[in-house]
């Protein structure tokens, strides 16, 4: 049993049978001091719990109920009935905790189940283990009816330690990520149409913005990393358009998607996240392969683009008018491999993920960034082959994020 | 290139052949394919993703045969890719697409495309699994701009959707099989079985008449840094003095050539080597299709060369004009061997050619 899952020894420890010798140099008085030398004993080598006090108070009460017959007294006082009732109700408690406890997690692992489809034979394994537990307790139940305290006991310890064993394999169990980069220009949130002053006084509006956020990665503390599978992920707030160049109309529908939920994150403690913008060479030099939402017919390849092999990294459309200018539309697309960005983000601490935590990492994405170094209305084309500019947006992209909050509850 | 290699039977490469592609036997006469491969050459080589198979080339094939790939139903990769030409083009720059306008570029043969790294004059397609994809969309070409409208088009027809998933398993018709048999079935464009290899190999009765080993010998001196090695290029990119610099361009026009790519101003009017193999059959010649016949090529050569900053250092001649120090023997010579270089098997093999429908 190991300490870091949060759930103290409790009745792991075998209980003291009347033949056990005592600590030596300590003269036995009384049941309940033998018990409470005991239970110092036990917490001394008891490792650090969030629990501590539930672990203590089941031993005491174990240890005062097996205890009592064997003082040789005839009559117990009152008193001593009182205790044993007392510490009797106290065992019973602990079942009842148990069994909450498997009823959460069973819980919990039917909501995985219906998270992800992934791991569909671990997620049963696991019930069945949890089915076993909860039998173990209902003989518990069964036993303290007939009073059998010491197969209460042994029914709890086995229950106990099979529920640390099943919250240690769900630690170590893929979790998620939710990943949001809210599209913002400036402080508030994008919407498209709306007309926003650049800092240069100039008016900006947008028809589009998408970027592939791709290779999203978890970082270690120890340097080593943990890269999320199939992680292609069109980003994008878009109007419905009706596509160019159909004969019948095709409308691609609005949509707006800042949003990353990645399952099957392997289970581990992080310090930081990186993901890129763009295609990387092996898919983009490929146009046949797939991954994700990695698709030739996204619409983030472009026929006149055809001619050279990659996707559109990004788009950027709208229009502007420079203060006391004319106004006029851009169309900024990028690609190709000398344009695909990484960015990295360090933790302010570090983060657990696992089945039994969610981790959300909350990015703003500002599109006012996009406009740092470039203007519009003198660049009002970037594609293909507008090097440096393209260079410069691509820059850009990669500099629009900034991490808003790291979320890391229980689930 | 000197014949000295041993002389290879069919068998050997067969089982190389048979190797690298981990299929079956096959019958050499209907098989997908080629009997010989290039001298050196032991395998064709294909993406670990995309295997060739005696399947996936068969589809390629009637894939690339096919007119259902165009938006008019009438154009298919054939029509501007001749079998009997070696996949090339008559026109120099063509009007067979479906829109009826002249493309940019001429269509160049299709020749031992398995072992070019980039390809189109400009090389600005990495693979030949990407490449259809400008084919496909080109407005002037097979007209398919919105490529779900295409793929709708063929699910439609059950005999589309058959011959996928006989090849690739249920539920297969998608765009990325399309681009990948089609590649496959381009990689066994495989040229190798002229009189010049035939001799090469010294296959029996094989022999180059004196003016053509004379010829070959021309070639590996003025024409081989570009045109050299089995394949008879480069695959690299060079000018070649056709036009002088203010004809390049700029950013993404076509006659920028590789620049065009590259974006930078040193590769302008740079092209891509085009083999010497099957020239004889391949007219007209260059990026445009400028010159009609081998000889106009030979005295471009010779002497009508454009300077320009970006011209290969291979045709600066001291103190005289661009070109390469060619007599009219020299001339004759060149081009008696570059008849040697036409590989009849080729042109006429019906591995290659449209498949019957059933
Ligand atoms: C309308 C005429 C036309 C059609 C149809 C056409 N092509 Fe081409 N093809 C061309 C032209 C023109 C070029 C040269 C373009 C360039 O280099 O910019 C070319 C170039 C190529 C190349 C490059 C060869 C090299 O040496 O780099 C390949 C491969 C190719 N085509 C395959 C295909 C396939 C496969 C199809 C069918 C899916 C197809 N073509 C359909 C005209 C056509
Ligand atoms: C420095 C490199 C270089 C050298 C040397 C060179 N070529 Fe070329 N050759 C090219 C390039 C590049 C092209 C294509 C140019 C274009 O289309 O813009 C070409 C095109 C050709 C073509 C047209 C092929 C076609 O399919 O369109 C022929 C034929 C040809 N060369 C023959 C020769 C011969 C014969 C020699 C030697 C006498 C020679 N070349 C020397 C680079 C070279």
């Amino acid at each position: 049993m190991s300490p870091q899952w949060g759930h103290g020894p409790g009745v792991a420890e075998r209980p003291p049978r009347t033949g056990d010798k005592m600590p030596r140099g300590k003269t036995p008085q009384s049941a309940r001091a033998r018990a409470s030398a005991k239970c110092r004993a036990m917490k001394m080598h008891t490792p650090a719990s969030s629990f501590p006090a539930m672990g203590r108070m089941l031993a005491l009460a174990m240890l005062t109920l097996l205890a009592l017959p064997a003082c040789g007294d005839d009559g117990a006082t009152d008193e001593q009935l009182q205790t044993v009732e007392n510490q009797r109700r106290q065992l019973e408690q602990q079942v009842g905790a148990l069994e909450t406890e498997v009823t959460q997690l069973k819980a919990q692992l039917a909501q995985q189940e219906q998270e992800s489809n992934a791991n569909q034979a671990q997620n049963q394994a696991l019930s069945a283990q949890l089915a076993d537990i909860a039998q173990q307790l209902t003989e518990a139940r069964a036993l303290l009816e007939s009073q059998d305290w010491e197969g209460v006991y042994t029914q709890l310890t086995a229950a106990r330690s099979e529920l640390d064993a099943l919250r240690a394999k769900l630690a170590a169990t893929d979790g998620s990520l939710e990943l949001n980069a809210a599209f913002v220009f400036g402080g508030t949130p994008l919407t498209l149409g709306q007309t926003y002053t650049t800092s240069g006084g100039a008016s900006v509006s947008f028809s589009q913005v998408r970027y592939w956020l791709s290779n999203v990665t978890l970082l270690k503390q120890d340097g080593s990393t943990a890269a999320l599978a199939d992680s292609y992920h069109l980003m994008e707030v878009i109007n419905a358009q009706s596509v160019e160049g159909t004969v019948d109309p095709v409308t691609l529908p609005a949509n707006r998607r800042e949003s990353v939920l990645a399952r099957a994150v392997p289970a581990g403690a992080y310090a930081g996240i990186r993901f890129s913008i763009g295609v990387d060479p092996t898919y983009n030099d490929n146009l046949s392969r797939q991954s994700g939402e990695l698709h030739i017919l996204q619409n983030m390849t472009s026929v006149s683009w055809m001619w050279f092999t990659s996707y559109i990294f990004t788009k950027t459309h709208g229009t502007f008018q420079p203060a006391g200018g004319a106004q006029n539309t851009f169309t900024w697309d990028t690609g190709t491999n000398a344009n695909y960005r990484t960015v990295e983000f360090a933790f302010d601490s570090a983060v657990t993920v696992n089945s039994q935590k969610r981790l959300t990492v909350n990015l703003r994405a500002d599109v006012a960034n996009l406009l740092t170094s470039l203007n519009p209305a003198t660049t009002p084309t970037i594609g293909a082959s507008q090097g440096a500019a393209s260079t410069t947006l691509s820059d850009n992209f990669a500099g629009m994020f900034s991490v808003v909050s790291v979320e890391n509850p229980d689930r | 290139m000197k014949p000295t290699a041993p002389r290879r039977l069919a068998a050997p490469l067969l089982a190389l052949l048979l190797g690298a592609c981990g299929e079956g036997p096959f019958d050499i006469e209907s098989g997908p394919f080629p009997r010989h491969l290039p001298e050196g050459m032991t395998v064709i080589p294909s993406p670990e993703d995309n295997p060739l198979t005696p399947e996936g080339i068969a589809l390629g094939r009637w894939l690339f045969h096919s007119p259902r790939l165009s938006s008019n139903g009438q154009v298919s990769c054939a029509t501007c890719h001749e079998p009997a030409r070696a996949f090339a083009d008559d026109a120099a720059l063509t009007r067979r697409g479906v829109s009826g306008r002249p493309l940019a570029r001429h269509a160049p043969a299709l020749i031992n495309l398995a072992w070019m790294d980039g390809l189109f004059w400009d090389g600005g397609a990495k693979n030949l699994e990407s490449l259809s994809l400008a084919p496909l969309t080109h407005p002037d070409e097979m007209g398919n701009t919105q490529l779900p409208l295409m793929m709708a088009r063929l699910e439609a027809q059950p005999e589309v959707v058959e011959r996928f998933e006989a090849t690739f398993g249920p539920g297969s018709l998608t765009l990325s099989n399309l681009l990948r048999s089609l590649a496959q079935f381009q990689r066994t464009l495989v040229s190798a079985d002229s009189r010049y290899d035939q001799w090469r190999r010294g296959e029996p009765g094989a022999h180059l008449a004196p003016q053509e080993q004379r010829g070959l010998a021309l070639v590996q001196r003025h024409c081989a840094p570009c045109h050299g090695t089995e394949l008879f290029t480069d695959n690299a990119y060079h000018n070649n003095g056709l036009d002088p610099d203010e004809a390049f361009g700029e950013d993404e026009a076509e006659s920028r050539g590789r620049g065009r790519v590259t974006q930078r101003p040193e590769d302008a009017g740079h092209y891509k080597t085009p083999t010497l193999r099957n020239v004889a059959v391949t007219a007209p010649y260059m990026h445009d299709g400028r010159f009609a016949t081998l000889e106009e090529v030979l005295a471009h050569y010779r002497g009508g060369m454009v300077s320009s900053t970006t011209l290969d250092a291979a045709f600066l001649q001291d103190g005289q004009p661009p070109g390469l120090p060619l007599t009219p023997e020299d001339m004759a010579d060149v081009l008696a061997f570059l008849q040697t270089l036409t590989d009849e098997q080729f042109l006429t093999e019906e591995r290659l050619r449209a498949p019957q429908e059933p």
